[in-house]
């Protein structure tokens, strides 16, 4: 069945165009409504970028995939060079160092750096002429291009699109075909390294509070006194979530979202906002559209002629569903505060760009089948 | 096909896995969106109410302070302002407006409110802090000087003295209409207030704010704004008059009204609001008469005490210092039951009370007590064997010692005198033999191990020790010693220092059969709590061993010292009903710099002292007057015991009635 559809625009390309229309849709509406409660116009911005990051979509979708395959070294190595320039030169935001300002507009170049580790990964992978099940040590090289953009944005500090990084590496290697042995290997050494990252205080204070915060939010940590006062953002968001209850309140009408206190508003807890205005059916429904997307990117993935665009495709799939995933998790409490942004939802240039360059790599993919 | 690339099947297996977590990791969101948003909706929905827990500090009412009678004499007065957070006044014109037609604003005022309101509401941080925009709430006509206001004891209020309205009504206006108001509130403020104006300053205490630096020590029992006490009673009692703070726990909701925790789900039930514990009311030994007659016959001179004391019992009846300060707040007279027209304490209005030590308590500081010491060197003669009733001595007018005139105060001489005469006559060369015969060391044993004067008394509020020199103490300070120093003890001259207090509790020692009781001011203290009341008894510190015909040696010289012709206050005799007593005048020539040649001359003259008791035959009362600087006892202090003495009777008249007719008895008998 696969490959017998030769038509360039397949339904998986059409469904993944959709469901992203559909989405970034939905975040504007959205953070305009917003905009009621912050007094801020974030979505007139917004369309700028929207619009901006369909065009490099589509652009990326046309260009021949050769294209990003000689050029991944280039696009890597730019990458890692501005990571190192933004730990420099770049500009301190709560004790972060992860924008470079250009004017009134900042570049977050973290973000480019996930499809920059997509296409080196994808291109080493198909390199390699092994399609056995690869050992630990042939995988060696892998891990260093996700390790070193990873431990540069956990410098900035960015623990959430470090992790992001982390899992999309892994995501592709998995897919590759990773051993079963190996893989439990790296985990055994991730979760070594996870407390003695703790403990050496390369994981920040005020991350740890994070973890502290949210172990106690779900009843496994210590409480301690000032728990009510630590813990408010992230409740909070919660509470907004909750409060949209099955239908939601509608539009502009969030009472929990308009409060002054999630600074994070229009952007890492955009979720809140929605959830509260749309109720559960909104969420589902929402939900499912990624789900949409997310399945058709993976389609795409699989039915790509060549090992290196299978693997940019599910890289670039695996960059918007981790995102999705740690991002929700966050704000619906599974996971501690990360700081993450919803694809495509939230507000900002830098994340909608890199996720438009993800599904563009993934319809590039679909659109170009049998051209390899 | 699929085909070059053995991977690609490999490839399948993995997208099967892929979409199975995709749709795992879906399904866990889904399940969570379940459990927040349908599950636990509700509980959230009231959660998203809140804004922020508010913990409010809530001040105890600091236990009042009364006189023996019960009379009001320092009380925490409620006072409201008013507040407000910018950010929640949803229309400032409007509500500021509302506030003026209400009366609570005058125009002006609530032109400069508005216009604060509307700068603070563009600051992201200001607007959230709340503001007190008038403080003493009263009408908008009323005086917003607390200075100005009437005290009601009856309510514990405030009056105004233009409308007669309290601020209770005011309150009460704003309060009804609060609803229409968002985002102003009334605050609660105590002040202390002190109803007897500066009659019982001394004895009373005052209280301010504590500094920053308390605050630090404290280890957090104390706070910025609490107030502590400061001297008197209000600082000896701090910690029973200051009672225990609560805490206001609620929550803001998002439009800025109070909702309580107990409305709420799981992390805010548990804040709960503590009520404050009230501070004890602590009652006084005061008699708020007998003072305002002591403090208005010490009211003609610059500077003074009286201390009187319940010879029984030990308890301070009266303790006045003079000039006095007005603790806190002025009451204008005519607001309340126990105020009648108060007769301004004050020393005489040319002079300027300030040059004269207000703050200073001297009923416990110490002054050279002169021939008031007499009685404590008789008893120790008496004691030692050294001396007796018909004991007689030549008094030329001077004693010679080793080559030193030591001076009668009488120059011409007191000729040959007994002992009963010497204490009423207040012959110094008498009490110079006595002297030289004791030797220094002895005095001090019966004046200060014995009747306890140059040591503290163990009154609640810090005092003076005052001070009996010995021959060591001489050795040690002075670096010399010589036999004259003796001589000049006995007489409470030299290095003598007593308080007021101390030469009355050694008097009252006299007349009640030897008892030294420890003074002291609070009679009960109140626990409104509770309502348990734990009263102060009377402390023998010490029992005398002295044989009642030397105690009556005693009393009797001191009755001839007021009751026959020529005894030293022989002129301030009260006939129906006798008190006794003795006068003392101290040589104190002082110089203090940058003093007037008015204050010069002033500080040249001796200090005047009458101690005594009355009545002569039943001694209830010990009084002792000092007046600093004041001339001859006799003729200055002596007048004012008396008037003392007159209130005191006047209070008491049918215990006495029996003794009103006996005075000529007494009076035949001691001239006899
Ligand atoms: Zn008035
Ligand atoms: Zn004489």
């Amino acid at each position: 069945m696969i490959g017998r559809d030769t038509h360039p625009f397949s339904r998986a390309v059409w469904t993944t165009s959709v469901a992203l229309v559909v989405i970034v849709i939905l975040g504007l509406v959205n953070l305009s409504n917003a905009a009621s409660y912050t007094g801020e116009s974030f979505h007139q911005t917004q369309v700028i970028w929207v619009v901006l990051g369909l065009l490099i979509a589509a652009a990326v979708a046309a260009i021949d995939m050769r294209f990003f395959e000689q050029l991944s070294p280039v696009f890597y190595g730019g990458a890692v060079l501005l990571l190192i320039l933004v730990l420099l030169f770049g500009r301190e935001i709560n004790f972060s160092r992860r924008w470079f300002s250009l004017g009134d507009i900042s570049i977050q170049p973290s973000e480019f750096a996930k499809p920059a580790v997509v296409l080196m990964l994808a291109r080493f992978f198909h390199g390699e002429r092994n399609p056995e099940s690869y050992t630990l040590r042939m995988l060696l090289p892998a891990l260093g291009y996700v390790a070193v953009p990873a431990a540069l944005i956990m410098m900035q500090p960015d623990l959430g699109t470090s992790l992001v990084v982390i899992a999309v590496g892994f995501s592709v290697m998995f897919f590759e075909g990773i051993r079963l042995r190996s893989f439990l290997a790296l985990l055994g050494i991730i979760l070594l390294l996870v407390p003695l990252a703790w403990e050496l205080d390369v994981i920040q204070p005020y991350q740890k509070e994070r973890v502290r915060t949210w172990l106690s939010m779900s009843g496994a940590g210590p409480e301690t006194r000032n728990d009510a006062d630590t813990r408010m953002q992230p409740e909070q968001a919660l509470w907004a979530v909750g409060s949209g209850g099955a239908l939601g309140r509608g539009g502009q009408q969030a009472v929990q979202s308009r409060l002054r206190y999630l600074p994070e508003m229009h952007n890492d807890y955009i979720l809140a906002s929605f959830a509260e205005e749309r109720g559960f059916v909104g969420c589902v429904a929402l939900l499912g559209v990624y789900l949409a997307l997310i399945y058709s990117m993976l389609v795409l993935a699989i039915r790509a002629r060549e090992r290196f665009a299978v693997l940019v495709s599910v890289g670039a799939t695996a960059i918007v569903f981790w995102q999705v995933v740690f991002n929700m998790g966050m704000v619906l409490g599974i996971f501690p505060v990360v700081g993450l942004t919803l694809p495509f939802l939230s507000y900002g240039g830098s994340s909608m760009i890199s996720g438009m360059i993800a599904v563009g790599l993934t319809l590039n993919a679909g659109i170009h089948r049998g051209q390899v | 096909m699929i085909g070059g690339h053995d991977g690609f099947i490999e490839y399948r297996t993995h997208f099967r896995w892929a979409v199975l977590l995709v749709l795992l990791a879906f399904s866990v969101l889904a399940l969570r969106l379940f459990q927040v948003q349908i599950v636990d909706g509700k509980k959230y929905e009231t959660l998203a109410m809140v804004s922020h827990v508010v913990r409010n500090r809530i001040q105890p009412a600091r236990g009042s302070i009364l006189d023996r009678e019960g009379s009001v004499l320092a009380t925490d007065v409620e006072v409201s302002d008013l507040a407000l957070v910018p950010h929640y006044v949803r229309e400032p014109a409007v509500e500021i407006a509302r506030l003026k037609d209400l009366g609570v604003l005058t125009g002006d005022e609530a032109a400069k409110v508005l216009e604060t309101i509307t700068q603070a509401k563009t600051d992201k941080k200001k607007r959230f802090h709340r503001l007190t925009v008038k403080k003493n709430l009263v009408g908008s006509r009323c005086p917003d000087d607390l200075t100005a206001m009437n005290f009601d004891p009856a309510t514990s209020r405030l009056v105004c003295p233009k409308c007669g309205g309290t601020q209770l009504d005011q309150r009460a206006v704003v309060q009804s209409h609060l609803h229409e108001l968002p985002g102003i509130s009334l605050q609660s403020r105590m002040v202390r207030w002190y109803p007897a104006r500066g009659l019982t300053s001394h004895a009373v205490g005052f209280v301010n704010e504590v500094s920053a630096s308390e605050v630090e020590r404290s280890e957090r029992r104390l706070r910025a704004g609490d107030v502590v006490g400061r001297s008197g009673i209000e600082r000896a009692l701090d910690d029973s008059l200051r009672g225990v703070p609560g805490e206001d726990v609620f929550v803001r909701s998002a439009g800025g009204r109070r909702v309580e925790t107990h409305d709420l789900p799981d992390p805010f039930r548990d804040l709960v609001s503590t009520p404050p514990i009230a501070g004890k009311d602590v009652t006084l030994t005061i008699d708020v008469n007998l003072q305002q007659a002591a403090a208005t016959a010490l009211a003609r001179y610059r500077s003074g005490a009286v201390v009187a004391l319940d010879a029984d019992t030990g308890e301070v009846l009266a303790m006045v210092s003079h000039p006095t300060f007005e603790a806190g707040r002025r009451i204008v007279p005519g607001a309340g039951a126990n105020a009648k027209p108060v007769p301004p304490v004050t020393t005489p209005p040319s002079l300027d009370p300030k040059n004269y030590a207000p703050m200073m308590n001297k009923a416990v500081e110490a002054y050279p007590p002169g021939s008031t010491f007499k009685i404590l060197t008789t008893i120790a003669a008496l004691m030692e064997g050294l001396a007796a009733e018909d004991l007689e001595m030549n008094c030329p007018g001077f004693y010679m010692f080793r080559g030193h005139k030591f001076r009668c105060f009488k120059h011409y001489g007191h000729g040959d005198i007994a002992l009963v005469d010497a204490i009423s006559k207040s012959c110094d060369v008498y009490f110079y033999i006595l002297g030289e015969q004791l030797g220094i060391d002895t005095l001090a044993h019966w004046a200060r191990d014995v009747f306890g004067v140059g040591e503290p008394t163990g009154i609640e509020i810090s005092e003076r020790a005052g001070l009996i020199p010995t021959e060591r103490w001489y050795l040690r300070r002075r670096h010399q010693y010589q036999p004259g120093f003796a001589l000049n003890t006995s007489v409470g001259q030299g290095d003598v220092r007593a308080t007021p207090l101390a030469m009355a509790r050694a008097y009252a020692a006299v007349v009640n059969g030897g008892r030294l009781m420890r003074p002291h001011l609070v009679r009960n203290i109140h626990d409104p709590v509770t309502g348990a009341d734990t009263s102060v008894a009377p402390e023998v510190q010490r029992q005398i061993e002295v044989p009642e015909e030397f105690l009556d040696l005693v009393k009797r010289g001191m009755f001839g010292a007021v009751n026959t012709e020529d005894g030293t206050a022989s002129s301030t005799a009260l006939p129906e009903l006798p008190f006794a007593g003795k006068t003392g005048t101290a040589q104190a020539r002082e110089r203090r710099p940058g003093a007037g040649p008015e204050m010069s001359a002033w500080l040249q003259q001796d200090h005047a002292w009458f101690v005594g008791y009355g009545p002569a035959k039943r001694p209830r009362l010990v009084v002792a007057a000092f007046v600093e600087h004041g001339g001859f006892g006799g003729a200055e202090a002596a007048p004012v015991a008396r008037k003392v003495f007159e209130a005191y009777y006047a209070a008491h008249a049918d215990e006495f009635s029996d003794l009103w007719q006996g005075f000529e008895e007494d009076v035949l008998e001691v001239v006899r």
